[in-house]
């Protein structure tokens, strides 16, 4: 009787009530993690693909143009020298005959800066040079050297 | 002042590097050769001038064409056209003959804005190109004759090369382009 009435003290009761909360928890937690991680699995975005980037030549009639890609931050091309933090060449150089169009040059890391550097080349030298820094690229696109010297 | 006057000419030069080298180094970032380098200018150690349009080794118009350029506010200049490829030592020497068709010179008394020629005898005054037969080594382009696009015969692909030459006050050549190649339509 002894046991029974100590159970039935305000304490006891509030101690065995937060046992149970206690148990309770622990239990619901389990399917709640478990709930939770299937629910992360179906619910996150698939990253983004990498960007593929595609380089045209429409400078002119028998104008042959070469290109270098370069990445990196704070990018700038100044007098044949690429200037940039973690500076990497993305892709050598190549060059594309006049209205062609070159697919799958290279792919750049998502949200990844690139320079693009085009020279017409005339024999062995470049006789015009220009180039294109673009930040923050998240999607395929073709950038193109065209008749005025500009690049689209 | 006697002194620095001695020191200033030397000091010149020094400081010129000076300051190249200075640019080079506050600049902290990475830097890597492209392997696309820009052509020489025509004559190496000038200033630039530039060469807008036609495009190098582009085609020009089959009417009159206007050349764009930019001598970059020399007081004086010479647009020079050529049939041939031609160096800077043949410039030099007079050695044009058979090569130079055209051109236009404020050395010449010719009108001399700097950035425009037309080849088209319809066109300014201003505007201008005059023949240029090269047999005279001081003086190469005729002040009277004057050049228009259909005195350029040759057939379709044929290529011509240009040059500006800007020069100072003193008639000191400062500025220069490339020799650039265009070509008939």
């Amino acid at each position: 009787m002894s046991l029974i009435r100590n159970i039935l003290q305000p304490r006891a009761l509030l101690v065995i009530l937060t046992l149970l909360l206690t148990m309770k928890a622990t239990s619901g937690g389990c399917e709640c993690k478990s709930s939770s991680s299937s629910s992360s699995a179906t619910s996150t975005p698939a990253p983004p693909p990498n960007p593929q980037i595609n380089i045209a030549n429409q400078y002119g009639p028998t104008a042959t143009v070469a290109y270098e890609i370069w990445t990196g931050s704070n990018l700038e091309y100044r007098n044949g020298t690429v200037y940039g933090d973690n500076l990497t060449r993305a892709a050598s150089l190549s060059t594309i005959g006049n209205g062609a169009t070159q697919n799958s040059v290279t792919t750049i890391s998502y949200d990844t800066a690139f320079l693009v550097v085009f020279g017409v080349l005339d024999g062995s030298t470049y006789v015009y040079i220009t180039n294109k820094v673009v930040n923050n690229y998240k999607s395929t696109a073709t950038f193109t050297l065209l008749a005025n010297g500009t690049v689209n | 002042m006697k002194r620095y006057s001695m020191i200033l000419p030397f000091c010149f030069i020094a400081c010129i590097n000076n300051v190249e080298e200075s640019e080079a180094a506050l600049d902290s970032r990475k830097t890597s050769s492209s392997q696309i380098q820009p052509r020489p200018l025509f004559v190496s150690s000038k200033s630039r001038a530039d060469l807008l349009s036609p495009g190098p080794v582009q085609q020009i118009s089959a009417g009159a064409q206007t050349f764009y350029f930019d001598s970059k506010g020399a007081a004086h200049g010479s647009f020079l056209l050529f049939n041939t490829s031609v160096t800077a030592q043949e410039l030099a020497s007079g050695s044009l003959a058979g090569k130079c068709v055209a051109g236009a010179s404020s050395l010449a008394g010719h009108s001399w804005n700097g950035v425009t020629l037309q080849l088209n005898t319809a066109a300014s005054n201003a505007t201008q190109f005059y023949t240029c037969d090269g047999s005279n080594p001081n003086e190469p382009l005729s002040k009277t004759t004057k050049f228009a696009r259909e005195n350029l015969t040759g057939a379709s692909g044929t290529s011509y090369y240009w040059v500006v030459l800007g020069y100072d006050k003193n008639y000191v050549l400062t500025h220069v382009s490339g020799l650039e190649r265009f070509t008939l339509p």
